[in-house]
């Protein structure tokens, strides 16, 4: 009797680890999720409410550029383009549109994995998707955590751990060795269950793989969203070379193109922060050549009035 | 007449006298959590809610789908709850070891408390299950029945998490004790009813993005509700409110708590830890009417050795509780019977100490 109470207590010790995990797991979101992280689902800012019935949505999505590394959740893209948008749409009367921006893209993302990660975030059901390809030659950023994409809870359930990775960089900030070694513990857990393999930084190479790899992900776009898609360019390289590749896929009528390099104030340093990621002048710089386009996708497709 | 018959005479009385207090109580006139249960009630979940009442689901589950208006199935869910929590009271007191007598007096103090009849002004709210459930589970623990109380404290737990805590008070009673297989039963029984709260509470945030964030009981770091709600209380404020929540049983208990056989002396003070907590999550005033169970079998202890002023002095706490509780408008009568309550209550405790018996 006692015997089984004692293997009745070790499994309930077990089962209120791992709830108390994902429990911590949860709180760190919180934490985090309005600065530097990613929520839950692995998306920047808190976990979006269910779409109302006048709610125009923004959707900003790629790789290291549109996360925002550097930024806060809401100085980033897409709450900028948002706040730009609400001036014109959240207007006083029955026809007022209230206007959410989020940010699904991912850290050292491919411009490949873009047209799968649209459809990961396609039940967010965004009105407009702005895809801001990270440019050919740049070198993608960790993979790992931003959001977690190689662990199990991910792959399975949308589910991005963040707690080996706070705990690890809190271990660091107050040198508790202790700390750094439980999140290592969690991240090796979470990797033994997953048997994934570290992920090697790659680059942005190959113009006409991009071309392909950016059809694909306006494709994905169109499919998810209800107005169209703004591709947005970005400002360091000569995007010349990019237009004509992609003239195919930005023909469509649901489709718009903003390069953030025909704006000489994007070519300023000023507005990075380690001489890629955009600062907050930066983004909303990026922001006030963005939001003129979603507004022309959704005028166009009727979404001005509810 | 069968114990059956007995207890279902004596739950019928109580739910009659209740139902009819309940039938005369008027519409709660401030902001309740009425809206947050019957949303659950409408829609089973409520997307996005950040209430701590989103995640008290049974009872808005259990009653959403009968027929009737909704008031009408709220009441009757309060008095039949209440009522029990008085049968449930009365079988606790005797396997304590007190007299039918002390029973009677435990059970209708009881469901006549504050603590009931403020339920059935505001019957929006998990509180009378609890109050049901608090005796009902601690009394099958004790009896041995570990099965079935986990069984009933799993459903419980998903009303309100005052469910699990019996099987904690029985683990800290029993480990007091040292009896550490008996413990150790509670314990693993109080653990499986909440890893049922928790995978519920879990699923809820993640599956239909419920929060803690509109609650400050979640803040446990914070000062919980207790620090909030004497911040919004005035000092006259915070003595009424705490004076309701027992009235004379602050008088009738700390003396039957020397009268108290050792094991429900244990019992209460193995309450505390739980009673402090509770206390600081949710309001005190009304928390602490979940372990009303356990001070009214000591207030009866009290009351039993001066049977004909003891009457009087539940009488005048059961009148005093019509107005504070039930909010009946009857406020003269109310703070006189209250008054006459304290008075009587210390007449008992007197006759009671001169009582051959004690």
């Amino acid at each position: 009797m006692t015997r089984g109470l004692i293997l009745a207590l070790a499994i309930e010790g077990v089962i209120l680890a791992a709830l108390m995990t994902v429990a911590a797991d949860q709180i760190a979101h919180s934490r985090v999720e309005k600065l530097g992280g990613v929520n839950v689902w692995g998306y920047r800012g808190p976990v979006l409410h269910q779409k109302k019935g006048n709610e125009v949505r923004i959707a900003v999505t790629g790789g290291d550029l549109a996360f925002g590394w550097g930024v806060a959740a809401s100085e980033t893209l897409a709450p900028s383009v948002s706040h730009l948008l609400s001036v014109r749409l959240d207007l006083p009367g029955p026809n007022a549109r209230l206007v959410t921006g989020v940010t699904t893209a991912a850290r050292g993302l491919p411009p490949g994995a873009y047209a799968r990660w649209i459809e990961h975030y396609a039940y967010l059901r965004p009105d407009v998707i702005c895809l801001v390809p990270d440019p050919v030659g740049h070198v993608l950023a960790d993979p790992t955590f931003l959001p977690d994409r190689r662990s199990m809870a991910f792959r399975m359930f949308g589910y991005s751990p963040i707690l080996p990775l706070v705990l690890d960089e809190k271990g660091t900030l107050v040198h508790s060795a202790l700390l750094r070694l439980a999140g290592q513990m969690l991240d090796r857990a979470d990797g033994l269950t997953s048997g994934r393999s570290d992920q090697s930084r790659g680059t942005v190479v190959g113009l006409a793989d991009y071309a392909t790899s950016i059809d694909a992900a306006v494709r994905a776009a169109l499919r998810s969203t209800t107005a169209g898609v703004v591709v947005v360019l970005a400002p360091a390289n000569d995007n010349g070379g990019v237009k004509t590749q992609l003239a195919s896929a930005l023909g469509g009528e649901r489709v718009r193109l903003v390069d953030l390099g025909d704006d000489p104030r994007m070519i300023d340093a000023g507005l990075r922060l380690d001489g890629f990621s955009f600062s907050v002048g930066g983004h909303s710089v990026a922001g006030q050549n963005v939001a003129p386009a979603v507004l022309d996708v959704i005028d166009r497709a009727g979404l001005r009035e509810p | 007449m069968t114990a059956g018959a007995q207890r279902l005479v004596h739950f019928s009385a109580l739910a009659l006298c209740l139902g009819a207090i309940a039938w005369a109580s008027p519409l709660t006139q401030r902001v309740t959590d009425r809206d947050v249960y019957e949303a659950t009630a409408a829609h089973g979940v409520v997307l996005d809610c950040s209430d701590i009442h989103c995640f008290r689901v049974l009872v808005p589950w259990l009653l959403g789908p009968l027929p009737g208006v909704s008031i009408l199935k709220w009441k009757v869910y309060a008095v039949v709850s209440n009522a029990a929590a008085g049968l449930a009271v009365f079988a606790l007191t005797l396997t304590l070891g007190l007299s039918r007598r002390a029973a009677w007096f435990a059970s209708t103090g009881s469901a006549f408390g504050f603590g009931s009849l403020y339920t059935l002004h505001d019957v929006y709210s998990s509180d009378p299950l609890m109050y049901f459930l608090g005796p009902y589970l601690t009394n099958e623990l004790l009896v041995g029945r570990i099965a079935l109380a986990a069984a009933v404290g799993a459903a419980g737990v998903l009303a309100k998490e005052f469910a699990a805590a019996p099987f904690y008070l029985m683990t800290l009673w029993s480990a007091v004790e040292r009896r550490w297989p008996d413990a150790l039963r509670a314990f693993v029984a109080g653990n499986a009813v909440f890893i049922v709260w928790f995978v519920v509470t879990l699923t809820l945030m993640l599956r239909f993005n419920y929060t803690y964030s509109g609650s400050a009981s979640a803040d446990l770091g914070g000062g919980a509700n207790l620090v909030g709600w004497l911040h919004r209380q005035s000092a006259r404020g915070i003595a009424a409110a705490m004076f309701n929540e027992f009235g004379v049983l602050y008088v009738l208990a700390p003396v039957g708590f020397f009268l108290a056989p050792v094991r429900l002396r244990l019992l209460c003070l193995a309450s505390l830890p739980i009673g402090a907590f509770f206390g600081y999550v949710q309001q005190p005033d009304r928390a602490l009417w979940n372990l009303h169970f356990l001070v009214l079998p000591l207030a009866a202890l009290v009351l039993e050795r001066a049977p004909a002023p003891a009457s009087l002095t539940l009488a005048a706490f059961v009148v005093g509780n019509l107005r504070v509780g039930a909010q009946l408008p009857i406020a003269p009568v109310g703070k006189l019977a209250l008054g006459a309550s304290m008075v009587l209550g210390v007449a008992t405790v007197v006759a009671a100490r001169r009582s051959p018996t004690s």
